[in-house]
């Protein structure tokens, strides 16, 4: 066993004073490292020690990784932390760590590389026994062959071209004769787009939620799963809202999925912090992806389950043993996470610039992660993501109230934030009553645009 | 306890003449029963960091004259290798490119080299010191480009 007694904290915001906090309560000294841009941010104010790397753009500071070794080196850190982000999941960064005689607080090398590049994880997840999306295993040949598939996988399905990507090359399919038309079609225009017409098949989920396992290992095989976070109300790939647990589940979906992922993490040796996220559709659990890293909503099960997971992933890199099993781990309440940005709450165009007032809520129940402060200026270099509320209460329902509560209480003068949105979707029915998907918010979003130009519209002509 | 009270003291005393500044003391007392752990920490005479990373001594509006900034965070050195003679000093006429200070990073020496032509006012930072980003690394008079 190592001991960790200095940690270099490679990246900037809450996430950095995040970990600082996690540090200071263990005794451990921290670097801080920051780009011009950041010289008043509060990690730096916090941190024991602090080391500008480069100017304001990230490629040249955060992302430079030769600047921050020199900088762990300089300062004689033990270990990094990569927190969220940035280099968390840059494998060869994890090597270039370990050369140089560093700790890493994260999975090591090869289990990012595995499971962070979406196609090995695929792969891995089949041989761990993680559900995925059924499909077809390789190219289709024909359309006797799409037919046979579609009829195995069930309708609806997606043809997908091999080639495609990022929504292109791709349609939805409900029955055989949509089938017998689109197949041609989309061969060609696979051909014509990509100048390949390899194409193969999916199951279409069409209202699924988002649902992860928080995982967490030490270098000794001992291995526990976190009950799960449902982080459907997503906005471009991008989490709004995070709640711990997935009230959607029965107590049985739950301990089966716990179970499944333990054997996975534990097949795949997996160590220190992890998420396995899953896509979930009428009782089905599908692979997504997993996240070799802290993950920016991991306060809900920390709150829930009464952990430090930072203190935990700092533990496990130095060595130790997690000191407990599945069976000590027990969930108390209800956990949300809001995610407050400063953007517009309608139209999400960035707004950074000075904060002339920040009041954070507070009382029982009640946790900001945050690293603005009165007077400081959000530089439109990074993220929007300005603070985290995460709210705890015995129940789901207790919760939104206390949420609405702490929500009313956030004064954040001088920019525009989302908590405007925040409070419109605790008000939603739909929301309360958990009768949203991953796909509920941008039509929830739509909706709230068409039924203003409406409202507009009808107000000019009153005027005339 | 008068004679633990007189340890305590013999080492803060012995701490000051050493110059050490931390000092972890343990002792056993009362067959072992309670364990007393005294940690002795003095503050530093000079501030400097663990790793001697040079802060900023002047603030900018003291500094007059362009300032030459470090390009990247590591260690500073004034001359091409120990004991050569080094690439300025105070006086030295420079031009824009010549080197003034090399910065190491990674096992790699990053020539860091003057952006204008003058002469050199003063140098900020001591060799072998770590350095940041921007760190300032001397201060370079401008002279006026009249000859041209």
């Amino acid at each position: 066993m190592t001991q960790i007694k200095k940690v270099l904290i490679a990246n900037r915001g809450e996430i950095a004073l995040r970990i600082i906090r996690a540090c200071r309560d263990m005794g451990i000294r921290t670097v801080a490292v920051y780009s011009t841009a950041d010289r008043d941010a509060m990690h730096v104010k916090l941190a024991d020690e602090s080391v500008c790397i480069g100017p304001a753009q990230s490629s040249e500071s955060y992302l430079n990784e030769s600047a921050i070794l020199t900088a762990a080196l300089l300062t004689n850190a033990d270990a990094i932390h990569p927190g969220y982000g940035f280099l968390s999941e840059r494998a060869d960064f994890v090597d270039k760590v370990e050369q140089h005689g560093l700790i890493w607080i994260g999975p090591n090398a090869d289990m990012i590389r595995k499971m962070g590049d979406k196609v090995n994880a695929k792969q891995t997840a089949i041989k761990c026994g993680l559900p995925v999306v059924p499909g077809s295993d390789g190219a289709i040949k024909n359309i006797e062959d799409a037919l046979c598939w579609a009829d195995k996988i069930g309708y609806p399905v997606m043809i997908k071209a091999a080639s495609g990507g990022g929504g292109r090359g791709m349609r939805a399919i409900h029955n055989a004769n949509e089938l017998r038309d689109a197949f041609p079609l989309v061969r060609a225009e696979s051909k014509t787009a990509f100048g390949d017409d390899t194409l193969y098949m999916e199951k279409l989920l069409l209202h699924p939620r988002h649902i992860e396992f928080q995982v967490l290992g030490d270098k000794h095989g001992n291995v526990v799963i976190f009950g799960e976070r449902d982080c459907s109300l997503q906005r471009k790939n991008q989490k709004v809202m995070e709640e711990c647990p997935a009230a959607v589940l029965t107590q049985k979906q739950r301990d089966d999925m716990i179970e499944i992922c333990k054997a996975a993490a534990k097949k795949m040796k997996y160590t220190n912090a992890g998420t396995f996220e899953f896509m979930f559709e009428d009782g089905n659990f599908y692979f997504l992806e997993m996240n070799t890293r802290l993950q920016v909503e991991h306060p809900v099960t920390e709150l829930v389950y009464g952990v430090d997971l930072v203190r935990e992933q700092i533990r496990i890199a130095a060595g130790e043993k997690l000191g407990y099993t599945q069976s000590n781990l027990v969930a108390h309440g209800h956990a949300i996470e809001f995610r407050i940005n400063a953007e517009d709450p309608e139209t999400f165009v960035p707004n950074p610039g000075k904060i002339t007032l920040y009041a954070p809520p507070g009382g029982l129940g009640v946790r900001v992660d945050s690293a603005v402060y009165s007077g400081y200026t959000i530089s439109p270099t990074y993220d929007s993501m300005i603070a985290k509320m995460i709210v705890h209460a015995q129940s789901r329902p207790a919760c939104i109230m206390r949420a609405q509560r702490a929500l009313d209480e956030f004064v954040i003068e001088g920019i525009k934030t989302t908590i405007p949105l925040q409070k419109k979707l605790l008000e939603n029915s739909d929301v309360r009553q958990l009768k949203t998907d991953n796909h509920w918010l941008e039509n929830f979003l739509e909706n709230e645009k068409t039924k203003e130009t409406a409202q507009e519209s009808a107000e000019n002509a009153d005027e005339k | 306890m008068a004679s633990f009270r007189a340890t305590v003291e013999n080492m803060s005393k012995l701490m000051d003449e050493m110059g050490i500044t931390e000092l972890d003391l343990e002792r056993q007392l009362l067959l072992g029963l309670y364990r007393k752990h005294i940690h002795l920490s003095k503050q530093q005479a000079i501030a400097t960091p663990v790793a001697g990373f040079v802060k900023q001594t002047k603030t900018d509006d003291k500094i007059s004259g362009h300032v030459l900034k470090s390009p990247m965070v590591g260690v500073l050195y004034l001359s091409p290798e120990p004991g050569a003679k080094p690439f300025v000093k105070v006086g030295s006429a420079v031009k824009a490119g010549d080197t003034i200070a090399l910065v190491e990073a990674m096992k790699t020496f990053n020539p860091v080299k003057s952006d204008v032509d003058g002469i050199v006012k003063e140098i900020l930072v001591a060799d072998t010191a770590a350095v940041e980003f921007d760190t300032p690394i001397a201060i370079i008079e401008q002279v006026p480009n009249d000859a041209n």
